[in-house]
């Protein structure tokens, strides 16, 4: 079992491209703590002082460290520009100086990964529409619904025939909307892909813990998601981004969730180990 | 349209890409909580109940090693289980 | 690894929706095929409508059977999960693998 406790730690937010080694930065962050920047050249480093991994099994207390977190790693974006954020409960055991150490051993790395990020952030996209705009129209061109239709005119109203009908009347829309979903999902990631860095679909790509109460519209049967998008943009684009979902929304019965610019946390390559690194590129 | 960030369901959205998501210190000056298999335990029955699944819901492996696969395991067992569990 | 928990606060409950889901499932099954059936036209119409409603009455005992127990919910989210695992595997198993994100800056590195 892991030892959670050590003697003295630094909780490790993100790294980040600083001017000058007088910059200065302090944010309250996980659990309260106050943070400091340590300065190695021309990185800085963001952290807090620490000696125990953060656990609990309480959710409030959780989702709560993640927002200071998260707050954290903002804040040092606003202030810096692109840093590169590290997974929540990173601790590096030692004191200031023994980050300093570290960070000179991955000073190269540190600076090229921060070169490459400058001026990308990570941006949410989400897309939902009603259920009744999926169907309209469906009927009318699709030849199949409209002879299942028939039958069940022809059918006794709640016999068994007409029972099997109007099953297979909702089997062949459902095949049709998710046609439609699909084609319009893909769309949209084409059109995105055209601005963007990176376009990852949420849903097809790895499998989140959904954390948000997102599923409840769904659970209304009365909307559907359309697409949950993750982008790496460059902040130049972002308003072109922005175009293009404007053309989105606009369509009857969708909405368009668009958050960010975040820090990259998808993004972001492993550090300290260049194997890992091109594994993780493969 | 411009992206946001203030309202409190756009920052949830992201609250689970912090988890799993972020740079990976490879090195062992770090300690982190993926030593345990992967997630700590309490941290685990946390994000049980942080998700939106009921009682019943299915959970996945997560694995943390491989970033481009991160999933999670998490299981939903009572607080007594988790104590008593280490798999 | 894929565990789902029937523990929870009412072990039976869970119990109970798991066989109700399992059979909801197997009643889905029953009439795809019937549909298929029925739409290749190796069913009389009397046949169409035996099935049609022996099914109808199945699922109106389930329904009854969910109410009764409680259980709707729990039956509906259950449902909800399969579908999402079955989804990946059906539609998504020969979908090229996503590149790793990142790839787009850091390959070069």
């Amino acid at each position: 079992m892991n030892d959670a406790t050590i003697k003295e730690g630094r909780y490790l937010y993100c790294a980040v491209s600083i001017p000058d080694r007088e910059s200065d930065f302090s944010v309250t962050g996980v659990d309260d703590e106050p943070t400091a920047l340590i300065a190695i050249d021309d990185v800085g480093l963001v952290v807090h002082e620490c000696n125990s991994l953060y656990d609990t099994d309480e959710v409030d207390l959780l989702r709560k460290w993640l927002l200071q977190h998260q707050q954290v790693v903002d804040a040092v974006g606003a202030c810096f520009g692109t840093p590169l954020p590290f997974r929540f409960d990173t601790i590096i055991r030692g004191n200031d100086d023994r980050v300093r150490e570290w960070a000179h051993e991955q000073a190269d790395g540190l600076s090229r990964h921060l070169d490459t990020l400058s001026g990308f952030w990570e941006y949410h996209v989400g897309v939902t529409v009603e259920e009744r705009e999926l169907e309209a129209g469906l009927e009318a061109r699709d030849e199949q619904l409209q002879e299942i239709t028939t039958r069940i005119d022809e059918s006794e109203t709640d016999g068994g025939t007409n029972f099997l009908l109007e099953k297979q009347y909702k089997q062949r829309l459902a095949v049709l909307k998710r046609r439609r979903r699909d084609e319009r999902a893909r769309t949209l990631c084409d059109r995105l892909a055209d601005i963007a860095h990176e376009v990852h679909d949420r849903d097809t790509g790895q499998r989140s813990i959904d954390l948000t109460d997102s599923k409840d519209d769904e659970d209304d049967r009365m909307t559907a998601q359309l697409a949950r998008l993750t982008l790496l943009a460059h902040e130049d684009r972002e308003e072109e981004i922005g175009d293009i979902l404007d053309d989105v929304a606009v369509k009857p019965g969708v909405t368009v969730r668009f958050t960010g610019p975040w820090p990259p946390y998808t993004f972001t390559p492993a550090i300290g180990d260049e194997q890992e690194c091109k594994n993780a590129t493969n | 349209m411009r992206p946001t960030k203030r309202d409190d369901d756009a920052v949830v959205d992201l609250l689970d890409v912090i988890l799993r998501d972020g740079a990976v210190l490879e090195a062992d000056v770090i300690i982190t909580v993926a030593d345990i298999p992967l997630v700590g335990l309490k941290l685990r029955a946390a994000l049980a109940g942080m998700t939106t699944m009921t009682k019943y819901g299915i959970f996945e492996e997560w694995d943390w090693r491989y970033r481009h696969r991160a999933r999670a395991e998490i299981t939903e067992e009572s607080h007594s289980h988790s104590k008593n569990t280490n798999e | 690894m894929t565990r789902i928990n029937v523990d929870g606060e009412n072990a039976r409950d869970g119990l109970m929706t798991i066989v109700v889901t399992l059979v909801e499932l197997l009643v889905d099954a029953m009439e795809r095929e019937a549909i298929r059936r029925m739409e290749s036209g190796m069913l009389t119409d009397k046949e169409v409508e035996r099935l049609g409603t022996q099914l109808a009455s199945l699922e109106a005992e389930i329904d009854q059977l969910k109410t009764d127990q409680g259980i709707d919910e729990s039956v509906d989210d259950l449902r909800g999960e399969l579908n999402e695992l079955v989804d990946d595997l059906v539609n998504h198993v020969d979908e090229p693998r996503q590149p790793h994100p990142g790839y787009s800056l850091f390959k070069d590195e």
